[in-house]
């Protein structure tokens, strides 16, 4: 059976006016489904570059990514949106939900972008909310909601359209340490229960219990 | 659907900005649209008059209601004219106070009306009691007024006995036989106004240069065609100024609709990043801030016509001086101005967000 991810020698290399930073210098890596993955190193190391690339919001200098059997360093920008909608779910640090929209709306956006009709799309993200115990938050925007409340909302969304990966960068960098263990266990549940394969980047040791595999991103390569 | 419920929903969730907008575009509508209306007015009132006739009124009167004529030139015209002039009749022109309205009277000789003013009736009947009048259609519109309406001027009550038509600048007027003028205003004002009926077969300009040289600058003589023109002109000059104010109107509503969408864009811009991130693809976030700005338009459209019509009903005839006109919009000031509103704001919208739309997601998200 093939693997969910792999890539050969990745490379991202960024140009900043003069300076020339190299975020990943040829790395490979090898995730099957259901693993959780925890990936640590220092800011800068080239963390969030592997996610950006993992998720095809970015496309590899060189070197080959494979993800579900999709070839995303070679496919163009609209090919990754379709790829997006349907492999992937993201999850940030900053939560990154829409502040005028309410909780439902924040959710069902990511089936409406996959084509889901207005109404099932806000039915099933009702539906998702309170599986996560948000009920009675569904019609509360933003900023009407607290961080781990909020970081729930980005994760029912993220997972709303059964992705088959979900790439969570810092995903309790914002919340304090009760909420931090909630939101772990969230994502722990849902690798454990769906089957959701989960890579997640830190800063934080605190998370590296959770996963099945640690890894340790330093300077663009794995250490 | 779902991107037209979308955007709604954008924009009721984010009540304050969109208040913002349309309360932006809809003054700069209202704007356009009255000055369409006053300048359509302006246009409709310069009906063509009759261009042989000549008319004597004071020098450099720049509304002929202000001057007033030395009776001896009802004298002095025929003597100047001699074969050459059918008749001279005054006219009493001066602007009246009449029911809460401010309208234009003009008093000739009753016998003069049809033959030398070409009046025309259209209902009723020419004035035969000592009390009535006669009312243009001009002022039938702008005053809402008809045959048996009453009303007071200088303190007596008068009836409007006749609804008639009436060339040139005498498209607004109410007309009353000049004896009654004379009695009711006891000469204080004299007469404003003598019209030249050339004999036929006369050489008018030559009369007319005759005349001119008569009066040695006591009075000014003009064909009344030009003095319809003249009298045009600060209907032109007007409508010129509402043309100017128009082009101005519709370059701030491009320049108000690129920068309420340049700003939302910069404050949205992780929101673009967002759906971006989520698999939008950028022809759908286009889309989707496209029909945002196409409803803040019908929006702003609709409260700035709104505004434009409530303004337009207060005042459904606008007094110049002592020219009574009727302002009016045609379907096709409406049209242009639902194409300006909505084009605008479109390519506003869709020059700030071409760009960010096509961004890489994480650009945007690290941009914030």
């Amino acid at each position: 059976m093939p693997r969910l991810i792999s890539a050969v020698g990745l490379t991202r290399v960024y140009r900043r006016g003069t300076r020339v930073v190299e975020a990943l210098r040829g790395v490979d890596l090898e995730v099957d489904r259901g693993e959780f993955v925890v990936v640590m190193g220092p800011s800068g190391g080239g963390k969030s570059t592997l996610l950006n690339l993992i998720g095809g919001l970015d496309r590899p200098d060189s070197g080959s990514l494979h993800v579900a059997g999709f070839d995303v360093g070679t496919a163009s920008q609209r090919a990754l949106d379709g790829f997006r909608r349907r492999h992937i779910g993201f999850v940030f640090q900053f939560f990154n939900l829409i502040s005028t929209l309410d909780a439902r709306d924040n959710v069902a956006l990511a089936l409406l972008a996959r084509g889901t009709p207005w109404k099932a799309a806000r039915r099933r993200a009702a539906q998702l909310l309170a599986e996560f115990g948000l009920a009675d938050r569904v019609g509360h925007v933003p900023a009407e909601l607290s961080g781990g409340e909020q970081q729930r909302v980005a994760i029912a969304r993220a997972v709303a359209t059964a992705p088959d990966v979900l790439l969570a960068d810092e995903p309790t960098g914002d919340v304090d340490g009760a909420t931090t263990t909630a939101i772990m266990d969230l994502l722990a549940d849902l690798n454990r229960r769906r089957g959701v394969t989960v890579i997640t980047v830190t800063h934080d040791p605190a998370l590296i219990p959770y996963g099945s595999r640690l890894l340790t991103l330093r300077d663009g390569t794995f250490g | 659907m779902t991107v037209l419920r979308l955007a709604w929903r954008d924009l009721v969730s984010d009540r304050v900005r969109s208040t913002l907008h349309i309360a932006a575009i809809a003054p700069i509508v209202a704007a356009y649209l009255i000055l369409t209306a006053i300048a359509g007015g302006l246009r409709d009132q310069a009906v063509p008059a009759e261009a042989q006739h000549i008319v004597v009124v004071s020098p450099n009167a720049l509304d002929p209601a202000s001057g007033r004529l030395d009776p001896s030139v009802l004298t002095l015209v025929p003597q100047v004219g001699g074969p050459d002039v059918a008749s001279a009749t005054p006219m009493i022109f001066r602007p009246i106070r009449m029911a809460d309205r401010i309208v234009q009277l003009r008093a000739a000789p009753q016998d003069t009306w049809e033959p030398v003013h070409h009046l025309a009736l259209l209902a009723g009947s020419w004035p035969d009691q000592r009390d009535d009048i006669a009312i243009t259609e001009g002022v039938a519109i702008a005053a809402g007024w008809n045959v048996g309406t009453r009303g007071e001027i200088f303190g007596t009550t008068f009836t409007v006995s006749a609804l008639v038509r009436a060339p040139g600048t005498k498209f607004a007027s109410v007309w009353m036989p000049y004896a009654r003028a004379e009695e009711l205003f006891e000469g204080m004002s004299g007469f404003q106004m003598v019209t030249v009926v050339p004999a036929p077969g006369a050489d008018v300009a030559a009369l007319r240069d005759r005349l001119d040289a008569a009066g040695g600058g006591r009075f000014a003589v003009y064909f009344e065609s030009d003095l319809v023109a003249q009298q045009g002109a600060r209907g032109s000059a007007a409508d010129n100024l509402a043309a100017v104010s128009t082009v101005i109107g519709v370059a701030a509503l491009a320049f108000c609709g690129f920068n309420l969408a340049a700003l939302t864009l910069v404050e949205r811009r992780r929101d673009i990043g967002i759906a971006r991130v989520l698999g939008f693809a950028p022809r759908s976030i286009t889309g989707l801030a496209l029909t945002r700005g196409a409803i803040l338009a019908v929006a702003g459209f609709a409260l700035g016509g709104a505004a434009a019509l409530a303004v337009l009903a207060t005042a459904a005839s606008t007094t110049l001086r002592s020219f009574v006109f009727v302002p009016s919009l045609p379907a096709a000031a409406w049209l242009i101005g639902i194409t300006l509103t909505f084009g605008t704001g479109l390519a506003g919208t869709w020059l700030a967000l071409r760009r960010a739309a096509a961004s890489a997601a994480h650009t945007l998200l690290e941009e914030w």
